[in-house]
Formats: C-alpha cells, sequence, structure tokens
C-alpha cells in the first residue's frame, strides 16, 4: 500500500459517499468530480498515464461541466431537481444498504486474496501515449471507429430530443 | 496483431455488410439537410439495407472470406455472423418499411432522424454478433442501446413516451453497468477480451469469481432481453414508445442480444466448471420468464403491453434453448437461432397491424381491435395466421421453432422445462385469443381499415415467411445448426 | 500483491454506485451514481491490464470513457425533455404508466 494509493483511494471513496448522501444535486456533481481526481491519480500511479490525462479532461472535465450545465437549466426554473418526492419502501433502505454492504465485502475481499496469475513487472512502454496509441489503432480500429458512430448517435440524439426543431 | 496486407481483401469483404450499412447512414443524414421531401429517404434507407444484404450475400458466399477472425482479430467470419447479420438486417428492413407511412404522421419534424436511428442501432447490432472480442461486443452493445433509448423518446411532446424513455435509459445504463463489471472480471481472470483465449485461460481461474463474473454478465445481458426478473421495464417501454418503435424492440435488439449471449457463453465460459452453473441459472430464469411473462399478459387491455410481456415469455422459451445449449450446443443454439428469425417474421406483421390502427387516428387498446373482422377481413385473418404462430400451432414457423426448443430441452436433459414450455403456450392462447375475440365477434361502427402499400406488403411477407419458413424448415435449422459447429471449437 | 487492494477499492466504489441506485430517487443522481459504476469497472480494467502487463484493459477503459460520455449526453438530454413539462422528475413517480 504505497501512500498515493492510500490517498487517492480516500479521496474516490470520500467522493462516491459525497455523491449518494449530498441534498443538494450541485453538491453530489462536485463530489463526483473528487471521486473522478482520485481514479485519476490512481491510474497514473499504475502506468495507465494517457488514462488519467483522459479521466481528467473527459470525465472531470466535459461530463461534468455538462452535468453543472443542466442543473443550472433545471434550477433556473423552479428547484424540481433535488426534491426526492416518494419515501423509500419501508425496509428499503436498510435492505439495500445490506445488500450492498455484503456485495462490497465478498466481492472486495475475495478480489484481495485471489491470485491472477499475471506477471511482476511491466513491459517497457507499457501505458505510454506511444503504445496506447498503437494498441488503439491498430488492434483495436474497429472498436475505435465505432466509438465515432457512438458519438454521432448522441449528437443527433440531443438535437432531435432538446433541439429547437420541435417534432 | 498488425493487418497483413496479403489478407486485405478478406478483410474489406467481411465489413463490408456494416460499412454499406454506415455509408447508407451517413449519406441520408447529409442529404436531410438539403432535402424539402424527406419520403425518398426512407427509400433510401431501405436501399441501404438490402444493398447490405447483397454484399452480406457477396461475403458469404464459400471461400470469399475463409473463416477466421480479421481486423485484429475483431470481426469472425462464421456462419454465426452470417445468419445472424442477415436476420438483422431482415428485422431492420421490415422494421423502416412498416415505418413509412406512420412517421410522416407523427414525427413529421424528425423523420429522417428516426432512420438513422435505426440504421445505426443496426449497425451496432451486426458488430454484437459478428465479433468475438468482448470490446467489439460491448460496443455493438451500447451503441443500438443508445440509439434505442433515442428512439424511445421521439415523440416529445407526450410525457407518457418522455418517460418510458427515461425508464428504459436509467434501466439500461444500470445493465450496462453491471455487465461492464462482469466483463472486467473476467478479463482480470484471464488476461484477454478475445472469447477463445478466454476459453483456454479459464482453467486456472479461481472459480468463486468466475461464478461472480459470469452472474454479472448474465444479469447484464437479461436486462438487455428483457428476461424476468430484469423485464420490469419492458412493459412502460413498451407502451410509451411510438409504435415502430417498440416494433424495433421486440425484434431486432433482442436477437442481437441473443446473438451475444450465445457467444459469450458458448465460446468464452463453455468449461466443464461452469458449464453446469450458468445453464441451471437459464433454466430458472427461463421458468420465471414464461410464468410471470405469461400469466401476467392475461390481465393487460393494452395490445402493446400484452405484447410487451408476450416477448417477455418468448425470453423464456428462447432461454430454453439457451440453457440446453450448455449440454448439446448445436442442438440448443440451432434452435435458438431458428427460433429468433421464426419470431422476427411472426411479429413483423403483428406490429404492422398496431401502426396501422395508429395511422388512422386509433389507439392500441383491445378495444381498438373490435370488430377488425368486418373493416378489414384480410388483416383480420392474417393477424390470426399470426397469432396462431406465436402460440406455436403447425404448420406455422412458430411450432417448428417451438418443436426444436422442445427437441433441445428435452435432449439435454430438461425434460421438466420444456414440459413447462407446452404449458406455457398453452397459458398464451389465453391473451391472443382475447384479441381475436374482439376481431372477429364484436361488432362496430367504425369505418374500413385502410393499410398503405408499405403496410400491406409488411403483412403480406409476414404471412407468407410464416407458412413458407415453417414448411420449409429443415434448410433454415440445418444451416442454424451448422452456424455453430463453424464457431471454432 | 499491491494490485489487489486496487480491486477491492473498484468493488467498494461499485457497491456505493449500486446502493446510489437503488436508494436515490431523482434521475439526476442516478445518473450520477451509474457513472460511478461504470467507473468502478474502469478501475478494474486499468488494475488487470497492469496486472497481466497488456493493454486490452486499458483502451476497453478508453473506449468506455467516450461511451459513458454519449450515454451522460442523452441521458441528460432525456432528463431536460422530462423537466420541461413537469414540477420534479422522479423515478418512481410515473403517473401515466401504470407499473
Amino acid at each position: 500500500m504505497t501512500p498515493v494509493f492510500l490517498v487517492a483511494a480516500a479521496l474516490a471513496v470520500a467522493g462516491a459517499l459525497g455523491v449518494i448522501l449530498s441534498r443538494q444535486p450541485v453538491h453530489s456533481v462536485l463530489a463526483l468530480v473528487l471521486n473522478f481526481l482520485g481514479l485519476a491519480a490512481l491510474y497514473i500511479s499504475m502506468d495507465a498515464e494517457f488514462l488519467g490525462v483522459v479521466q481528467l479532461i473527459i470525465y472531470a472535465g466535459a461530463i461534468m461541466v455538462l452535468f453543472l450545465f443542466v442543473i443550472g437549466l433545471l434550477t433556473a426554473r423552479k428547484d424540481p431537481v433535488e426534491r426526492e418526492a416518494g419515501e423509500p419502501l419501508p425496509l428499503q433502505r436498510p435492505l439495500s444498504i445490506a445488500a450492498a454492504g455484503t456485495l462490497a465485502l465478498l466481492l472486495g475481499g475475495s478480489l484481495l486474496v485471489a491470485r491472477f496469475g499475471g506477471r511482476p513487472g511491466v513491459p517497457t512502454g507499457f501505458g505510454t501515449v506511444k503504445e496506447f496509441g498503437r494498441h488503439l489503432l491498430v488492434t483495436h480500429v474497429l472498436p475505435f471507429e465505432l466509438t465515432a458512430f457512438v458519438l454521432m448517435v448522441a449528437v443527433v440524439g440531443v438535437i432531435v430530443l432538446v433541439g429547437r426543431k420541435q417534432a | 496483431m498488425p493487418i497483413d496486407l496479403s489478407s486485405v481483401n478478406p478483410n474489406l469483404l467481411i465489413i463490408l455488410p456494416p460499412g454499406v450499412l454506415a455509408v447508407f447512414a451517413l449519406v441520408v443524414l447529409v442529404l436531410d439537410l438539403y432535402s424539402q421531401e424527406k419520403r425518398w429517404l426512407a427509400g433510401l434507407s431501405l436501399v441501404g439495407v438490402l444493398l447490405s444484404l447483397v454484399a452480406l450475400w457477396f461475403a458469404s458466399r464459400p471461400g470469399a472470406v475463409p473463416p477466421g477472425d480479421y481486423f485484429g482479430r475483431m470481426v469472425t467470419a462464421d456462419h454465426f455472423t452470417f445468419y445472424m447479420v442477415a436476420v438483422l438486417l431482415v428485422a431492420a428492413g421490415l422494421v423502416i418499411l412498416f415505418s413509412m407511412d406512420w412517421v410522416p404522421r407523427r414525427l413529421p419534424k424528425v423523420q429522417v432522424e428516426y432512420y438513422e436511428l435505426v440504421l445505426f442501432a443496426t449497425l451496432g447490432m451486426m458488430f454484437m454478433a459478428a465479433s468475438r472480442d468482448v470490446t467489439l461486443i460491448y460496443l455493438g452493445l451500447e451503441l443500438s442501446s443508445q440509439a434505442s433509448y433515442i428512439l424511445a423518446g421521439l415523440l416529445r411532446n407526450d410525457p407518457r413516451s418522455n418517460e418510458a424513455a427515461l425508464k428504459y435509459f436509467l434501466n439500461g445504463a444500470l445493465a450496462s453497468a453491471v455487465l461492464l463489471f462482469g466483463l472486467s472480471i473476467l478479463y482480470g481472470l484471464t488476461g484477454t477480451t478475445y472469447l477463445p483465449e478466454m476459453l483456454v485461460a479459464l482453467g486456472q481461474a479461481p472459480l468463486p469469481l468466475l461464478v461472480t463474473a459470469m452472474v454479472f454478465v448474465i444479469a447484464g445481458f437479461g436486462f438487455k432481453v428483457a428476461a424476468a426478473p430484469f423485464h420490469l421495464w419492458a412493459p412502460d417501454a413498451y407502451e410509451g414508445a411510438p409504435t415502430p418503435v417498440s416494433g424495433f424492440f421486440s425484434m431486432a435488439p433482442k436477437a442481437a442480444a441473443w446473438a451475444a449471449v450465445l457467444r459469450v457463453f458458448l465460446e468464452g465460459l463453455s468449461i466443464p466448471q461452469v458449464m453446469d452453473k450458468w445453464s441451471v441459472l437459464y433454466a430458472v430464469l427461463s421458468a420465471s420468464s414464461m410464468l410471470i411473462g405469461n400469466l401476467t399478459a392475461l390481465w393487460q387491455t393494452n395490445v402493446k403491453r400484452m405484447m410487451a410481456y408476450s416477448s417477455v415469455s418468448h425470453a423464456g422459451y428462447i432461454l430454453v434453448g439457451v440453457a440446453a445449449a450448455a449440454r448439446a450446443p448445436e442442438v440448443g443454439a440451432g434452435a435458438v437461432l431458428f427460433y429468433l428469425l421464426s419470431y422476427i417474421l411472426t411479429n413483423a406483421g403483428i406490429w404492422a397491424a398496431l401502426v396501422a390502427l395508429e395511422n388512422q387516428g386509433e389507439g392500441t387498446e383491445m378495444a381498438d381491435f373490435r370488430g377488425l373482422a368486418q373493416r378489414n377481413p384480410a388483416l383480420a385473418w392474417s393477424l390470426l395466421l399470426l397469432f396462431v404462430s406465436l402460440i406455436g400451432i403447425p404448420p406455422t414457423v412458430g411450432f417448428f421453432g417451438k418443436f426444436f426448443l422442445f427437441r433441445a430441452g428435452v435432449q439435454a436433459g430438461y425434460v421438466w422445462l420444456a414440459v413447462l414450455m407446452a404449458i406455457n403456450s398453452a397459458i398464451s392462447v389465453g391473451y391472443y385469443y382475447a384479441v381475436v375475440r374482439n376481431m372477429f365477434f364484436e361488432k362496430t361502427e367504425k369505418p374500413r381499415l385502410e393499410l398503405g402499400s408499405s403496410l400491406q406488403a409488411v403483412v403480406a411477407l409476414s404471412v407468407l415467411a410464416v407458412l413458407v419458413v415453417g414448411l420449409g424448415s429443415s434448410p433454415v435449422i440445418q444451416y442454424a445448426e451448422a452456424a455453430l459447429g463453424l464457431l471454432g471449437r | 500483491m499491491v494490485e489487489n487492494g486496487y480491486l477491492a477499492l473498484a468493488a467498494v466504489l461499485f457497491a456505493l454506485g449500486g446502493v446510489g441506485v437503488l436508494l436515490r430517487r431523482s434521475p439526476l443522481i442516478s445518473l450520477m451514481c451509474v457513472e460511478l459504476m461504470w467507473n468502478a469497472a474502469n478501475l478494474a480494467f486499468v488494475t488487470f491490464a497492469r496486472m497481466h502487463g497488456n493493454m486490452d484493459g486499458q483502451v476497453f477503459a478508453f473506449l468506455t470513457i467516450t461511451v459513458a460520455a454519449a450515454e451522460a449526453a442523452i441521458g441528460l438530454a432525456l432528463i431536460v425533455l422530462l423537466f420541461r413539462r413537469r414540477e420534479h422528475v422522479d423515478v418512481d413517480d410515473v403517473h401515466s404508466l401504470r407499473g
């Protein structure tokens, strides 16, 4: 357990807790950014430099700004986002927490002790932008191209759903 | 693995069908900007689907593409791919055809976007069926799901459509997160995302984690195919979504998800230690889907909602074949593949009738079917035949589909499941008969129900296919069973 | 191995996201919790990639990030769409569709 791991893991868990416990959606978003910062640090500590940077730029940057923007757009009208109408069913809260706790304990525990047969150490160049790009654009070129269509669908969809053109 | 130049030709051929479809989707997208008249763009989309089928025919000729993996092991050329891609393209073609009259009426401002989204969704599904690498299977699933979420919400001014889309989206996103976590554990256990290598490496994997990953993957796919108890989103999504879109949901995305299930479980997770476990899990899911789907369908008054529960029960029937495939791979998977085709062909006609009712400004309640035999006898008799096929009475294609599933179940030792399937088919007579009774034994004052030429074509194709594929089922089932023989095992 | 700690963390984050989806009613928060779960899976992918010393896991995580961005955009669009006509959005609070 390196100090980097401990600090980053604490950040990530604190962020996750913040997301599910905050009453204000804005606070949830900020907690989520905290979580992403922790994850980015973890990625970099595991030789995934490129992914760490991408995590910061896309997640903490783009996606979270989108969330904030939508919250701003919606709360400008009234205050609907944070109202949580409809109490959970009587036993729902304790049962959900118990189920998730069991899941975390069992899954986390078995992942903690499992041996995955990996080799110690990594090949040279592992995780660098150059190596990453080679994998992305040579072996994984087809999935990479498909993400272009995924983004295209998102663009078309957002325009169709909330654009000015009335359906 | 870098792409070898000497193999450029088959590499291009194998992605020609999805390539053609992608090009047409983009061309339609651009032409939309310059064209005032939108109707011909629907025709162009249909041409794209047909040309893609032609390209598939070229690629699937013996010797054109040697069996194997292409594009860095991402796309597989085998009978399974060819069969499933053809089925998906047929489904997409039928959906475009029965939407042609509906879309200009209900979605006048976003007509072309509708067809684009259908094409993009189909593109994703083709890769789901064609790949043996979970990376591409997952991405294809996401592409088709995201297009589907948007399609469900296209009726912007209808709150029910909005709610249906949001509910579908949240459930789908959760399912995809669960699936992704399962896949990540599988990758961790084996160090690869390529299913055949995964199979080899799984031998040394610790069993508890492997079973956990398997359960996650089953739950994730269970959502996508709406198997009970993961079906709760389906009735609302079907009822709230635009009617042709609900028809699309019941046909194409499910078929693609079944293809992915067969790939992942038969090629990746078919080591003896876990095979029996997933087989039993699928058998339990199958029993619950059949019972819950059929018994709930009996109480429905809305036909779209009834068809949603009916599709849950059909997912249960298909699961008989999936469970059986663990013990008798060729027979089980062959029966599943055949049933997918039969279900799509049968469903197309029924949804076309629902679309026709909406085209005349009527709803899709049970009451709207009153006196249909009086208003359009040909349509009423066609519907009767299609319901007979869904129940599984000879000589329709539905009977042969159920027969092959039954045979697979018995061969694999799931006699109780096969018997349960027969009992459930009998239960399903109840709700299909409710529609038939309304059509034939109720009187109405409403005028004749007119079908546009494209809707007539879909109903006619559907009826014809139900009879022809039913009576001539032996080559199809042989191809379907051979598809698995070439899965590379 | 030191990486096992990362994996346990991924499991904990995944469970936390799951609890959030089960308990919070607002679709906006649900969407954030699903993002948490996706990121937990990504963390597992990156860790496993490090363990096995091959890049497939990292590339998978990268593609997932892209997909999640698109999915978030669509989800937010659907939420905005529903908001325009309703006072507040609530997954359980579905009036016109029977459960």
